[in-house]
């Protein structure tokens, strides 16, 4: 992995996305989330090092940013907005990649419903294509790489995606909404 | 959680900060300490059922690799312990049939001969051949 010259990170309000054992910043330290809310309304319990001692604290979800340049922040990204998605949750994270000019999450499952779906963001003002036919159900970014370091670009890519999904339902949900109102309709 | 689906915390390297980790049978997370190498002789756990860090043995610990960060850090282990190759950001654990698993990223692949179809079972085998357990 290619060090970044300046830490990217996600912050910890983002619905769900801290766990157990997620490695957070605070305050300028850098520790791991002990306990935490399923849901992440509630403050993450957090251990740091403090003055050379273990320290447990409270901090809100606003003061936590999880770093994404450490596996465990990755992995935990990239399965939070597969989750977002809708994908099977899987043994491996999704894998995330720049390929091209566009961003590909691609999950490790088979799942049920076969149909490819294109969406329109807001935040990304434009639509995003997420194909559920193929055997590895993939998810299309369209456009968003800017930067010819392909670690770089995936990483800054990755928090740009997650930030952008964090006021959407999630996506598989929106998915067979549609799906039952159209045949709703067609009744 | 069960425990074959666990690996032994006295596997060197093997536990990190933010490991799910059995201590003493109850579920505990490993947190940093102040110096990164005493984790070979011990290592300090935030325990969820005391609410309270404390001193653990290796001996005293299993990796719960069931959890996502558990398993994430056994795939890490297998590979430092196999490879100088760099794990890079995603390591996946694929099985190619014929009892053969990799453990690969975009780079490098690594081979694994282990007869079961269960992905977690079979890193915990893979773990424990590489280990010498």
């Amino acid at each position: 992995m290619t060090a970044l010259a300046n830490p990217v990170t996600l912050p910890g309000s983002l619905p769900g996305l801290l766990r157990p054992g997620s490695q957070v910043f605070y305050q300028g330290a850098y520790g791991v989330v002990v306990a935490a809310n399923p849901g992440a309304t509630q403050r993450p319990l957090f251990c740091r090092i403090l003055g050379g001692k273990q320290r447990l604290d409270l901090p809100d979800l606003s003061e936590v940013e999880l770093d994404l340049a450490t596996p465990e922040g990755w992995d935990r990204a990239v399965r939070w907005l597969g989750e977002r998605l809708g994908l099977p949750e899987g043994r491996n994270a999704p894998r995330w990649h720049a390929s091209g000019y566009d961003y590909v999450l691609e999950a490790d499952r088979d799942i049920t419903v076969a149909a490819t779906w294109v969406c329109f963001y807001p935040a990304f003002y434009q639509s995003i294509e997420v194909d559920f036919t193929s055997k590895n159900p993939i998810l299309r970014i369209p456009g968003l790489k800017a930067s010819t370091n392909s670690y770089q670009s995936a990483v800054t890519g990755l928090r740009t995606v997650c930030l952008a999904m964090a006021d959407q339902p999630p996506v598989y949900a929106r998915f067979l909404e549609e799906k039952q109102r159209s045949s709703h309709e067609s009744v | 959680m069960s425990l074959s689906k666990t690996l032994p915390g006295s596997i060197p390297g093997l536990l990190r900060p933010g490991s799910p980790v059995l201590w003493k049978g109850e579920p505990s997370i490993v947190v940093p300490t102040r110096s990164p190498t005493s984790s070979s002789t011990r290592f300090l756990v935030y325990c969820a059922g005391q609410n309270r860090v404390d001193v653990a043995y290796p001996k005293d610990t299993v990796l719960d690799i069931d959890d996502t960060t558990g398993f994430l850090h056994a795939k890490e282990w297998l590979w430092r312990a196999c490879t100088t190759h760099p794990a890079g950001p995603q390591l996946h654990w694929l099985n190619a049939g014929s009892g053969r698993w990799f453990l690969s990223n975009p780079e490098a692949a690594l081979a694994f001969d282990i007869a079961t179809l269960d992905p977690t079972e079979a890193l915990r085998l893979a773990c424990l051949q590489k280990a010498g357990l």
